[in-house]
């Protein structure tokens, strides 16, 4: 094996990372995006990292891009003409939608999203199955045909029929149409997409699908040919929602698969890491300047879910769980005209930025408090490169929070990072309970540029057991990138009882998905690298909820049935024997696996202890604390909180009473030495 | 003294812990209206029976468990008479009068907690139990006895022990028993989690210091409340509304309202109101109460927290025996007609001294339910000769009013209700019905600056045998009127067998109907009315809604009145 290199497009900063796949040696870089043409920071920044590490762009085995940037800017640019087909009677299936008022129920003056396709852009078409697959009124072909010619200079349709999760013919018929007669209409339907019952749900997957299409594949073909002229060559990947990578023309043809997939890099190397440690299950917090992403990874493995979505707009696919959850570095502080000292959900973002930035920015952030109490180094937080000015920070913390609710200024800034952390508490502690997980049970993996910072607090807060902060916190997602192995998932609808289905019908069905599957990976090589795993949604009849099982071997359905009463009772501390279980959806994922890689801590040889400095900082009062420099650590080092971790990109704060421990990889593990302490005390 | 810092950190604890309790019942709930309706909200109390906390889902759930709670502890267990593990569960509209649940659908669980040997809180679970008020939910009930069992406080948990009889009891006179089963052992869970978390923050913080934080933020919320309170110019604001104004089933019914603002307080006094109906649209008190409290807190700014802070500020008074307090046997289940009327008059009465703050009328009830023999469709392949009940068909929307600086929203319940619509497909599988159209209704929305937001149409034949339809909306007689200047919405329509020769109209509301095999049901919901002068519409909305097709050319004339018979 040769090189490998990550590149994930963030808004205001592209992150890589190249990895030596022989001696596990890590090179990671931080270039500016580029917005106006994307293409030209990945290709700016694959030189700069190559230029580095000295290695030539032939030699790279494997490159993988994250697109979420370009995915957003498509949707949120606005520009691609596209329709949509709907069964006739039920052309508003987006301007409908669930009816249903999803923000502030007491805000009177909330907006549901603009649809993506617009009711002026919408065509229905002659046809209706019923839920049976009975046709009641056959496919006008000649209706079809007659909208094709007239559709004029529209690049994108999407289709969505009802039942056509279950029943797909007269989608594909249009289809096939279309490549007659009008072949420079790019197609997406809805039932190519997903295989789940709501047409609304399915409208939208394909309305975004349909809308992104055109212009996704216009940036990869010309990305893939810049990367061609620096000499790439080897495949180029990017990162699916599911954590699974495809290649860009596959992407290209199917864009919903490729949605939400930035914050999935950082859970993937979050899992990856709980892996390593002995299959933890955790919670991971991704912490960047303005937002914080945060999801459960169980003994492992990433968790995963049936939908998802994108700016308002439902999208349903096979995604990895993660909530994006609002504060981040760059929260504004502010007080409320009841008094109250609130943070976020405004964010200073990084123009102006926090007010110690010294860009403009006037308002006090959750950065400029970490300023003050002494967590972070005036000195800057990309190796010196940007000084962080402290009377700027102290300035506006004084006008603005301490002035007003007549505290010290050390007073206000510990304020503002207690509530910096409450409000991601509350986020953390729903996203866990909610999925029947008692955060007491679980570690926490926290990253990202600010993941350290106030990683501790929520550690203490939450009672995890521990906190364990990743080497290169600010680089993980990208690492991430990395990590993940090729795959492609298939569903199909069953909707029956656990009994009623036949053990020949649903190994046929598996076999055609899997067929699917090893058609969609194979890629010029002959398949036989590919691992297929079969899976059930389950339910007890009348709910809506699913749970999933493997189920690789023959069908049984007792075995099936008392399997889903057990998880049942794991998940959601009851089972009913007496109720009679559904079979929802038979799912099969192929895969091709990622050679693992083992990444190597610093071992160059150190003499004695880490040597600190110290500085004041505080934690209710103010205290003599020692700074480590994160590269003169080494594995199995210890020492006692607080303390404070400098590196290149990222701090981490840790508090009185915390122990850490510098693990093999070089990650830090910090534990509370005692029971956690009450946040009260003063 | 509390530091600022701990108060927003506990308030914020105590709202998260709101939020776990409703996820946890959400989670292990069975009913489809509570895992995709979200009908369902969580709220912590003092042993006083004051707001701590709330986590409410639906506006008309809002405070919904206070006033019940008082009277609980008044006249049904006294704080001695609660031990360590008991559970209270509650369904009756009439405890303390008529404060306790909303509807016999709205099950409560109370659980005390106790804290060194003494009831300090209890934690509080409200949740809409589908099958549980009867075969014909929505039917037009006489008495409160055609609304399935009532039970009154009882105590489902003695000493952590479920007391199996009393459940099966419940459980036999519900729908189907074995989700309801599930549903009210989930909420259970749910105000578990509520005890355990609050004793867990006892531990970390300390009962003195909580409190302090409770209190704390319970002056904060009162504060703010105050303020926006003196905004209102003081004054006596009226106004009244009619309820089956087209005289169907007894009516019209006269619902009467003056808001009294004095200072930083408000008295709503509903003197006047006309003596409860011999029908199903009376509102509890409870239910009169969450009406009121939104109408009042939906002009603030909607950070306010919802605790007891705001209700002290807040006085309310109705005629006992009235459509809006009424007493047994009077029928309540469509107690939401009154309280969609309840919000539209307040926005209406304050209309003049806060224009800017509130929105013009909007659609108000919407309910259709049915049932019929199914011998083609059944889902699961089950039982072909049964009579199949049509949970939750879902089509309650209709236009909002608009507001001074935005269009009224479409295809929405009214502000108190915000259950989302199931999809088509899910309907079909879960009914012997084939839908033909869900669609906007176009020229719906009442013309204006604003435009009101457009009502659907909903068409649907009936695939099942001896079908039986019960039905409610509003804005039948008199459309939902525009304001200041702001022309009205168009109202509601209930046709069967449209474009046939056996095409007929239904009236508003009114004695569960029966059609036939093949019947087609057309449904035209009314739409919002408009804000302000149509003529001061801007030019490129009229253009914007003409091209989406929001307005139609004949729409169009109410932007540009004829004049002089030219043009």
């Amino acid at each position: 094996m040769g090189y490998r290199l990550g590149v994930d497009t963030g808004g205001t900063h592209t992150d890589l990372v190249l990895i030596d796949d022989v001696s596990g040696t890590v090179w990671v870089d931080k270039v500016p995006s580029t917005p106006a043409v994307p293409s030209d920071g990945v290709i700016n920044g694959a030189k700069q990292i190559l230029g580095k590490a000295q290695v030539q762009a032939e030699s790279l085995d494997l490159m993988v891009y994250g697109t979420t940037v370009s995915v957003n800017r498509i949707l949120q640019g606005g520009s691609t003409r596209t329709a949509l087909l709907t069964t006739a009677g039920f052309g508003d299936v987006l301007e409908l939608a669930r009816a249903y008022r999803f923000g502030n129920i007491y805000d009177t003056r909330w907006k549901p999203p603009k649809p993506i396709i617009s009711r002026d852009n919408v065509h229905e078409i002659s046809e209706r199955v019923t839920f049976r697959g009975d046709v009641v009124t056959p496919l006008d072909v000649a209706q079809v045909e007659s909208l094709a010619a007239q559709l004029g200079d529209i690049e994108s349709i999407a289709v969505c029929f009802l039942h056509s999760n279950q029943f797909s013919d007269h989608e594909r018929a249009v289809r096939e149409i279309f490549l007659r007669v009008r072949p420079d209409i790019s197609v997406s339907l809805s039932s190519d997409l997903t295989a789940s019952t709501g047409e609304y749900e399915r409208a939208s997957t394909a309305a975004v699908d349909a809308f992104v299409k055109p212009r996704l594949k216009e940036h990869f073909e010309y990305l893939e040919a810049q990367l061609r002229e620096i000499g790439i060559t080897c495949p180029v990947y990017t990162m699916q929602g599911n954590g699974g990578v495809m290649t860009l023309a596959a992407a290209a043809a199917s864009p919903v698969r490729v949605m939400n997939s930035g914050p999935v890099a950082g859970v993937i190397a979050g899992a990856d890491l709980c892996q390593q440690l002995g299959n933890l299950t955790a919670v991971t917090l991704d912490m960047g300047g303005t937002s914080t992403d945060v999801a459960v990874v169980n003994e492992g493995r990433p968790r995963e879910t049936q939908s998802g979505q994108l700016h308002g707009n439902p999208v349903s696919q096979s995604t990895i769980e993660v909530d994006p959850i609002g504060a981040g570095g760059g929260s504004v502080a502010w007080v409320d005209d009841g008094g109250a000292l609130r943070v976020g959900p405004h964010s200073a973002g990084a123009d102006p930025g926090p007010a110690c930035y010294g860009k403009g920015g006037t308002e006090p952030t959750v950065t400029d408090a970490a300023l003050v109490l002494g967590y972070l180094s005036p000195d800057g937080l990309l190796g010196g490169a940007t000084k962080l000015r402290r009377e700027l920070a102290s300035e506006a913390i004084n006008r603005v929070v301490a002035g007003p609710l007549g505290l010290t200024e050390h007073e206000a800034a510990y304020g503002i990072v207690r509530l910096a952390a409450a409000a991601s508490l509350r986020a953390i502690r729903r996203m866990t309970v909610a999925r029947g997980f008692d955060p007491r049970d679980l570690v926490m993996v926290s990253f990202g540029g600010a993941g350290g910072l106030i990683g501790a607090i929520l550690s203490h807060e939450l009672e995890v057991s521990g906190l364990i902060i990743p080497t290169n916190p600010g680089n993980v997602s990208a690492r991430g990138l990395l990590l993940t192995d090729q795959r492609h998932d298939e569903m199909w609808p069953l909707n029956k009882l656990v009994h009623d289905v036949a053990g020949s019908d649903l190994a046929e069905i598996y076999t055609s998905l899997e067929k699917n599957g090893t058609a969609a990976l194979l890629d010029g090589t002959t398949g036989a690298d590919l691992e297929h795993v079969r899976f059930l949604d389950l339910r007890y009849l009348g709910q809506a909820f699913d749970l999933t099982i493997e189920s690789n071997g023959d069908y049984n359905p007792e075995h099936v049935t008392e399997e889903f009463h057990r998880i049942h009772a794991e998940r959601y501390g009851h089972s009913d024997k007496s109720n009679p279980v559904q079979v929802v959806m038979a799912r099969t994922t192929t895969v091709r696996r990622t050679p693992n890689i083992t990444f190597a801590a610093a071992t160059s040889p150190r003499e004695g202890g880490p040597v600190p400095i110290h500085r004041d900082v505080y934690f209710g009062e103010w205290r003599k604390t020692p700074i480590y420099t994160r590269s003169e650590l080494r594995p199995d080092d210890t020492f006692e909180g607080p303390f404070i971790v400098q590196e290149q990109g990222s701090t981490t704060v840790g508090l009185p009473g915390d122990h850490c421990k510098v693990l093999s990889d070089g990650s830090l593990l910090i534990t509370p030495k005692s029971s956690p302490r009450t946040s009260t005390s003063r | 003294m509390i530091d600022v810092i701990t108060t927003e950190v506990i308030r914020s604890a105590l709202e998260s812990l709101s939020e776990q309790m409703t996820d946890t019942m959400e989670r292990t709930s069975y009913s489809v209206i509570l895992k995709e309706g979200k009908d369902c909200s969580s709220s912590l109390f003092d042993a006083t029976g004051r707001l701590m906390a709330e986590g409410a889902n639906i506006p008309v759930h809002l405070n919904a468990l206070g006033p019940c709670l008082k009277a609980m502890l008044r006249e049904h267990f006294p704080i001695e008479s609660l031990e360590p593990g008991d559970v209270i569960l509650t369904n009756d509209p009439y405890v303390g009068g008529s404060t306790g649940a909303h509807h016999t659908s709205d099950f409560i669980v109370y659980y005390p907690i106790f804290h060194n040997g003494e009831l300090i809180a209890f934690s509080t679970i409200f949740a809409h139990l589908a099958g549980t008020a009867g075969q014909d939910p929505e039917g037009w009930h006489k008495t409160i006895f055609d609304e399935g069992l009532r039970i009154p406080p009882i105590k489902l948990y003695k000493r952590g022990e479920l007391d199996e009889q009393l459940f099966r009891m419940i459980l036999a006179n519900t729908n189907s028993p074995y989700e309801q089963r599930g549903d009210i052992l989930a909420q259970v869970a749910g105000a578990r989690v509520g005890a355990q978390g609050l004793l867990s923050l006892i531990e970390k913080y300390g009962w003195d210091v909580l409190q302090e934080a409770i209190e704390a933020q319970i002056e904060y919320a009162r504060d703010r409340t105050k303020n926006q309170i003196s905004r209102i110019p003081d004054g006596r604001y009226t106004a009244e509304s009619q309820i089956l104004e087209d005289g169907s089933m007894g009516g019209p019914y006269t619902i009467r309202l003056a808001i009294e603002v004095t200072g930083d307080e408000v008295h709503f006094d509903f003197t006047g109101t006309d003596p409860a109906m011999p029908g199903p649209q009376n509102c509890p008190m409870s239910a009169t109460i969450s009406a009121t409290l939104f109408g009042l807190l939906a002009l603030m700014p909607s950070d306010i927290p919802k605790n007891e802070g705001p209700n002290s500020q807040i006085r309310i008074t109705a005629p006992e025996g009235s459509l809006v307090d009424p007493r047994p046997p009077r029928a309540v289940y469509q107690r939401m007609a009154i309280t969609h009327r309840i919000v539209d008059m307040i926005f209406k009465a304050l209309a003049p001294v806060v224009p800017d703050a509130v929105n013009a009328e909007s659609c108000g009830l919407v309910y259709m339910n049915g049932s019929a023999i199914n011998r083609e469709t059944h889902p699961t392949g089950g039982d072909l000769t049964g009579r199949h009940l049509w949970l939750n068909m879902g089509p309650s929307v209709g236009g909002l009013g608009a507001s001074a600086d935005s269009d009224g929203l479409s295809a929405m319940a009214s502000w108190m209700t915000n259950v989302a619509t199931p999809s088509v497909e899910g309907m079909e599988v879960g009914a012997p019905v084939l839908y033909l159209q869900r669609a906007l209704r176009p020229d719906s929305g009442g013309a204006g600056k604003r435009r009101g937001g457009l009502g659907t149409i909903i068409k649907w034949k009936a695939l099942g045998y001896d079908v039986e339809v019960s039905h409610t909306s509003q804005r039948f007689a008199v459309p939902a009127a525009g304001l200041l200047g702001g022309q009205p919405g168009a109202t509601s329509r209930w046709v069967i067998n449209e474009g046939t020769d056996r095409e007929y109209d239904l009236p508003p509301a009114g004695p569960t109907i029966e059609l036939e095999y093949g019947d087609t049901l057309t449904f035209y919901s009314a739409g919002g009315g408009g804000y302000g002068p149509p003529e001061d519409r801007p030019r490129e909305l009229i253009e914007r809604d003409l091209k989406l097709g929001f307005i139609t050319e004949r729409g169009l004339s109410a932007y540009a009145p004829v004049e002089n018979g030219s043009e």
